[in-house]
Formats: structure tokens, C-alpha cells, sequence
């Protein structure tokens, strides 16, 4: 028997049941409310931490990160518009 | 012959380090290509092949949720290569990372507007549109919202959704109650590749403990490993996906299941999948654990074709396009269909105009 084999099929012995047994529990209505509230809750976190960088910034004139990419995402909207406007003459 | 124990630790420890030091990243997405179309972030490649005797040329829509070079991993692991090799035109309508500019996509941008225009581009009078996964609702959509007008003569989805009620873990956190789309799309308007990337690990808990021992295990052969590190660099290489067609997804396929049904609301009007008459190939996985057979078994009884057949195969999500099992049991299954339903007869754009009838 290939010696590296042992280890690998302990721990395998003990993976699958717990892999089997943990997809189950996230299976269960109860698990995916409780994992949909605690995001939720993370984000609205995150999501005040972001409005208070913002306004550090702001305070300062300096746009945040996502301002400057929505920012470059409309122009290159735009260009893409206009590009179809000349493309449809 | 595998080496013995001790030399294998020495090779795995050689290996290790090299890829540690990112010295033997693999090198993916091989086969030569042309980019010969390309609009906003969808690319349409046409694979080089010194024979192209299967005349109705093959276009494969790749999903919005991943990266494309899965189906030309490596080039003994390449479906592309291995269709190219075969006589099939191949060609391949990917697309660039989502950006900001890309938030407010919609299914229309891609079904209406992008698959439609790659199809003329290439310039066909007819061809084979086969779509992978997200890919193959776009393929569906584009089939059945053009169906008079697109020169599509058969249509082949890859484990495709379609009872996304079916689907489990991923669909049912989107259920009225829990998570809304916008929970989470970021401020730039895309879900980002981190939270792709987090629920398609959900889907397999213990898979962060189970793949550095399996590539452990691959390590002391630097050709396994880099086999490894190609697929398994894949299934962690996301990409963010746009708000705007994750809102419709969220609300019209999963909450609403609109699919399973057979139409849904599409650019104003409502598309119908029974609209679709071209031959249709549905090809569905028993392992998969992304888009269960249950999902996507439907579709076959939901298009209106009147030769609509299914192959149920057991493999699978990534092992349908890539290792051993495609390359053994999937592509040749694929391309023989393929290859049936591409015999030139005479009028053959008739005779596919007339089926739309």
C-alpha cells in the first residue's frame, strides 16, 4: 500500500461525513435565513463605514474609489452610445 | 511508474517552491485563435484549423459567471482544440470582465444586442450556436427571441439552468425573505468577483481544506500539478457579473422561475422557448453540483423543436468540458450530434428557415 495513501484516506474518513453533514445544515431553511441576516447586517456595516470614509474624503474634495470608477464607467458608456449612433449612420 | 516515496517528497518540495515563486504558473487558452470581432466586452474568437470540413461553423456563447479559457484549458485538455480538430469551425463569444460600465446590462444587451451582432459577424448562413452554462440561457434567449431572423440551425445547451428553484443553495439564499440582489451588488453597480467567487465556494464547505492536500498529492509530477493548478485556478478565477442582469435573474429566474415555465418578459415583449424550433441537444450533468440535472432537465420538453433530444451524462459542472470524462465520453458525444444535424443538404438555410415556420 502507498504509505502517502494512509493519511490521505484518514482524513478523507472524517472529511466526507463533515462535508456531507455541512451541506446538509446549509441546506435548512433555519442556516440560510440566519446566513441572509448576518450579511445583511455585515453589509449595512460596511456599508456605514463606507459613508463615513466618504465624507473624510468629501470633507477634503477627494472623491472615493467607487465615485471615480461609476465616474469612468458613464463616460465609457457614453462613448459606447455614441460609438453606436455613428455605427447606425 | 510513480517514484518512490522519498523522491516523491523531494519532487513535491521542487514543485512546491516553483510554484510558490509563481515559476510554473500554467499557461492556459493555447489554441491559436484571431480575435475577428469584438464590441464593448464581448469577444468573438474563430480557432485557426487547417480543416474546416464540417461546413456549418460552431459558435460557443460562454457564460457571464466565469472565464472562458476552461473550455481550452491546456492543449491535451481543450474542448475547443478538440472541436477544432475534428473538421468544426469553431468559434468562441466570450466576454471581458464586467466593469462599471457594464452595470446596467441587462439580458437584453447580451440576448437582443451582443449574441445577435457575433452571430452576424461571423458572417455565417447558418451554424451551430451551443452555449455553456449562463451561456446557454443566452443562447436560449437569443434562439428564441430571433427565432425568423438569426441563421441558428441547431442549438446545443450545456448544463444550462432553467427550474432554477431546482438549483439549491445558491438560488434558494435569493428566495423572497432573505437575500435581494442588491445585497449584494457593490457600489459600482456589479456583484463582485470575491462574492462570486465566496458562494461558489459555498456550494462545497470543505473544499479549501480538501484542494491544497489534493495538490499535494499531484505535486511530485510538475505535469500533474500544473493539470491541478489550470482547473483548479479556474473554478477560484471569477469575475464580477452585472447588476442590472443580476436583478433580472434574481427576480425573473429565480424568484419567479419564469423559465421553468418556458417565456419570460424580454425587451418589452415576452420570449417564448417554444418559439425555439431548431434542432435542440440539451446536455445535463448527474454530479453537478452548480446546475443540478433537476434544473436543467426542463428545457427538452420546453422548446418547440420537433427534434429535441437530451443526453444525461454522469460527470460533472467543470468535468462535462474538461478532463477525462469530456474527452472521452462528453466532446465525442457532442460533436457526433453535432456532426449529424450539420450534413450539408441542399437548401440548408431553407430547409432551417422552414423548420422556424
Amino acid at each position: 500500500m502507498n504509505i502517502s495513501s494512509l493519511p490521505r484516506k484518514a482524513f478523507d474518513a472524517v472529511e466526507r461525513p463533515v462535508s456531507d453533514a455541512a451541506e446538509s445544515i446549509m441546506g435548512t431553511d433555519a442556516f440560510m435565513d440566519a446566513l441572509a441576516v448576518a450579511w445583511k447586517v455585515q453589509r449595512r456595516a460596511l456599508r456605514r463605514v463606507e459613508r463615513t470614509t466618504a465624507a473624510g474624503l468629501h470633507a477634503f474634495g477627494v472623491p472615493t474609489r467607487a465615485e471615480l470608477l461609476n465616474e469612468l464607467g458613464g463616460l465609457q458608456r457614453e462613448v459606447r452610445e455614441l460609438r453606436r449612433e455613428v455605427e447606425a449612420r | 511508474m510513480a517514484p518512490s516515496f522519498f523522491k516523491r517528497q523531494a519532487l513535491r518540495t521542487r514543485n512546491g517552491l516553483a510554484h510558490l515563486a509563481g515559476l510554473e504558473r500554467p499557461v492556459v487558452a493555447r489554441t491559436p485563435r484571431d480575435l475577428v470581432w469584438q464590441r464593448e466586452t464581448a469577444r468573438l474568437w474563430r480557432y485557426r484549423s487547417d480543416d474546416r470540413s464540417i461546413h456549418v461553423p460552431l459558435l460557443i456563447v460562454h457564460s457571464l459567471v466565469s472565464k472562458s479559457y476552461i473550455l481550452d484549458l491546456q492543449p491535451e485538455n481543450s474542448m475547443i482544440r478538440s472541436l477544432a480538430g475534428e473538421g468544426f469551425d469553431v468559434y468562441l463569444l466570450d466576454w471581458e470582465p464586467a466593469g462599471p460600465a457594464d452595470a446596467e446590462n441587462t439580458l437584453e444587451t447580451y440576448a437582443a444586442g451582443l449574441v445577435p451582432s457575433a452571430i452576424e459577424a461571423t458572417g455565417a448562413d447558418e451554424l451551430t450556436l451551443m452555449g455553456y452554462c449562463f451561456g446557454g440561457n443566452l443562447a436560449l434567449l437569443t434562439a428564441a427571441a430571433g427565432a425568423d431572423d438569426l441563421p441558428i440551425r441547431n442549438l446545443v445547451a450545456l448544463t444550462t439552468p432553467c427550474d432554477f428553484h431546482a438549483i439549491g443553495f445558491l438560488a434558494d439564499m435569493f428566495r423572497p425573505g432573505r437575500l435581494d440582489a442588491d445585497d449584494v451588488i457593490d457600489e459600482t453597480g456589479l456583484v463582485p468577483a470575491a462574492v462570486m467567487d465566496a458562494a461558489f465556494q459555498s456550494i462545497k464547505p470543505t473544499d479549501q481544506l480538501v484542494q491544497p492536500l489534493n495538490l499535494w498529492e499531484q505535486l511530485w509530477s510538475s505535469q500533474r500539478a500544473e493539470n491541478f493548478l489550470a482547473l483548479n485556478g479556474w473554478t477560484r478565477d471569477q469575475v464580477p457579473f452585472p447588476g442590472a442582469t443580476f436583478r433580472q435573474t434574481v427576480e425573473l429566474l429565480v424568484r419567479d422561475n419564469r423559465l421553468a415555465g418556458g417565456e419570460l418578459p424580454f425587451a418589452g415583449g415576452t420570449v417564448r422557448l417554444k418559439d425555439i424550433k431548431r434542432p435542440f441537444l440539451n446536455i445535463y450533468c448527474e454530479q453537478d453540483t452548480i446546475v443540478p440535472a433537476p434544473s436543467a432537465a426542463p428545457l427538452t420538453g420546453l422548446v418547440g423543436s420537433r427534434d429535441a433530444s437530451e443526453l444525461r451524462l454522469e460527470t460533472g459542472h467543470v468535468g462535462l468540458v474538461a478532463g477525462r470524462y469530456a474527452d472521452e465520453v462528453a466532446r465525442p458525444a457532442i460533436a457526433d450530434w453535432i456532426r449529424r444535424h450539420s450534413k450539408e443538404t441542399r437548401g440548408n438555410r431553407h430547409t432551417a428557415r422552414a423548420a422556424a415556420a
